[in-house]
C-alpha cells in the first residue's frame, strides 16, 4: 500500500470516528454549559455545574 | 439405589437450575401468549371468553398492523446492510496499523454502552426544528427549515440514522475479536504470492468472517424488530403511525389501549417471522459459511 493510502485511510477512520463520538461530545458540552449554549457553539462560554446541581 | 439410577438422578439435577429458567423465563412465556391470543380481553363485568382466531382475524384487517409491518421492513432495510457494512469497515481500520487506534475503538465502541434513552434524548436535541444543531448546521448552507421527526419523508431515515449510529460498534466487535483469530501467515502467504489488499479481503478474509457476519446478521434482525425506547423517546411512532415498528405498535396495543389478547396475538406473529428470517438466513447462508 502506498504512503498516500495509508494516509488516506487513517484521515477516512479518523473522519468517521470524529463523526461517530461527535454526539457524545456535544451532550458533554451541554452538560457543562449553561443552557442557553446548548444550541450555539461559542468556544469562550462560561462552564458551569448548574446542570448538575438542579 | 443402583449405580445407573444414581447417575441418572445427578444428571436431571444438574440439568434443573438451567431447565427451571429456560421453562419459566422463555416457554411459559410463549406457551400464555398463545393461550392469551386466543381469547378475548378481560374488562370489569366482562371476563376473559374464548374467541378463537378473532384476534388474527382482526390483525389481517388492522390498517395500522400493516403499516407497522412496513415500516419494519424498511427500518431493516436501512438500518442492516449499512450498520453490518460500516462494524466491518471499523474493525477491518481499527484492526490495522492505523494512528490512534485504541482511541478510535473508543469512538466507535463507545455508543454501544450508552443507555438507549440517553441516546435518544441527545438525537432528539439534534433534530428539533428551528434550533437544533442540524437545523444550524443546515441553515449555513441556506436550506429552510424542515421538521426532521416531524416529517413523513423524514421520521423513519431519522431513526435508522440513530440507530445504525448505536449498533455498527457493537457489531464491529464481533468482527475485530474474528479479524484477530484469523492467522497472520494467511496474510504474509498472499503477499508472497503478490495478491492485493482488496483481493486477500475479498477472497480470504471475507470468507473466513462468514460465521461472524452470519451472527452479526441474525443479531441485526432480531435488534430491527424490537426497537421501542427511540421510538418512545423521539417520536412515539408518529407522525401519522410512520415510525412505529411492530414492537412499538404491540407497546402501544398492549399498554396504552390496555388490549392484551390482540397484544398476544401481534406478538405471536413477530415470533414467527423473527423466527422464520433467522431459520432463512441460517439455512441459506449457512452454505456460504467456512468454519476453517
Amino acid at each position: 500500500m502506498t504512503r498516500a493510502g495509508r494516509a488516506l485511510e487513517t484521515a477516512g477512520a479518523w473522519l468517521l470516528g470524529v463523526l461517530w463520538v461527535l454526539p457524545l461530545a456535544y451532550a458533554f458540552w451541554t452538560a457543562f454549559h449553561p443552557s442557553e449554549f446548548s444550541t450555539r457553539f461559542v468556544l469562550t462560554a462560561p462552564l458551569t455545574l448548574e446542570n448538575f446541581a438542579r | 439405589m443402583s449405580h445407573t439410577w444414581r447417575v441418572h438422578v445427578h444428571g436431571w439435577l444438574l440439568l434443573l437450575p438451567a431447565a427451571v429458567l429456560l421453562v419459566t423465563f422463555t416457554h411459559y412465556p410463549v406457551a400464555a401468549t398463545i393461550y392469551t391470543s386466543l381469547f378475548s380481553t378481560p374488562k370489569p363485568g366482562r371476563p376473559s371468553v374464548w374467541v378463537g382466531l378473532d384476534n388474527y382475524q382482526a390483525m389481517v384487517e388492522d390498517p395500522v398492523f400493516w403499516q407497522a409491518l412496513g415500516n419494519n421492513f424498511w427500518f431493516a432495510l436501512g438500518t442492516i446492510p449499512l450498520s453490518v457494512a460500516l462494524a466491518l469497515l471499523m474493525a477491518v481500520w481499527v484492526n490495522g496499523r492505523i494512528a490512534g487506534r485504541g482511541l478510535l475503538r473508543l469512538a466507535f465502541f463507545t455508543p454501544t454502552v450508552l443507555p438507549m434513552i440517553a441516546v435518544a434524548n441527545i438525537w432528539l436535541f439534534f433534530y428539533t426544528p428551528g434550533y437544533g444543531l442540524l437545523e444550524q448546521f443546515t441553515g449555513l448552507f441556506g436550506l429552510p427549515s424542515h421538521n426532521w421527526l416531524g416529517s413523513r419523508g423524514t421520521a423513519l431515515g431519522c431513526l435508522v440514522v440513530v440507530t445504525v449510529w448505536k449498533e455498527a460498534g457493537f457489531f464491529m466487535i464481533f468482527y475485530l475479536a474474528a479479524l484477530q483469530s484469523l492467522s497472520p501467515h494467511l496474510g504474509e502467504a498472499a503477499s508472497l504470492m503478490g495478491a492485493g489488499r482488496w483481493y486477500f479481503f475479498r477472497r480470504v478474509t471475507f470468507p473466513l468472517l462468514m460465521p461472524t457476519t452470519l451472527f452479526v446478521l441474525v443479531n441485526a434482525v432480531i435488534n430491527s424488530f424490537r426497537l421501542v425506547d427511540h421510538i418512545v423517546v423521539m417520536t412515539k411512532g408518529g407522525p401519522d403511525n410512520t415510525t412505529a415498528l411492530l414492537l412499538y405498535y404491540i407497546y402501544d396495543v398492549g399498554f396504552k389501549f390496555w388490549d392484551q389478547a390482540y397484544a398476544a396475538a401481534l406478538t405471536l406473529v413477530l415470533l414467527v417471522i423473527l423466527a422464520a428470517v433467522a431459520l432463512g438466513q441460517f439455512l441459506l447462508l449457512d452454505r456460504r459459511v467456512h468454519y476453517q
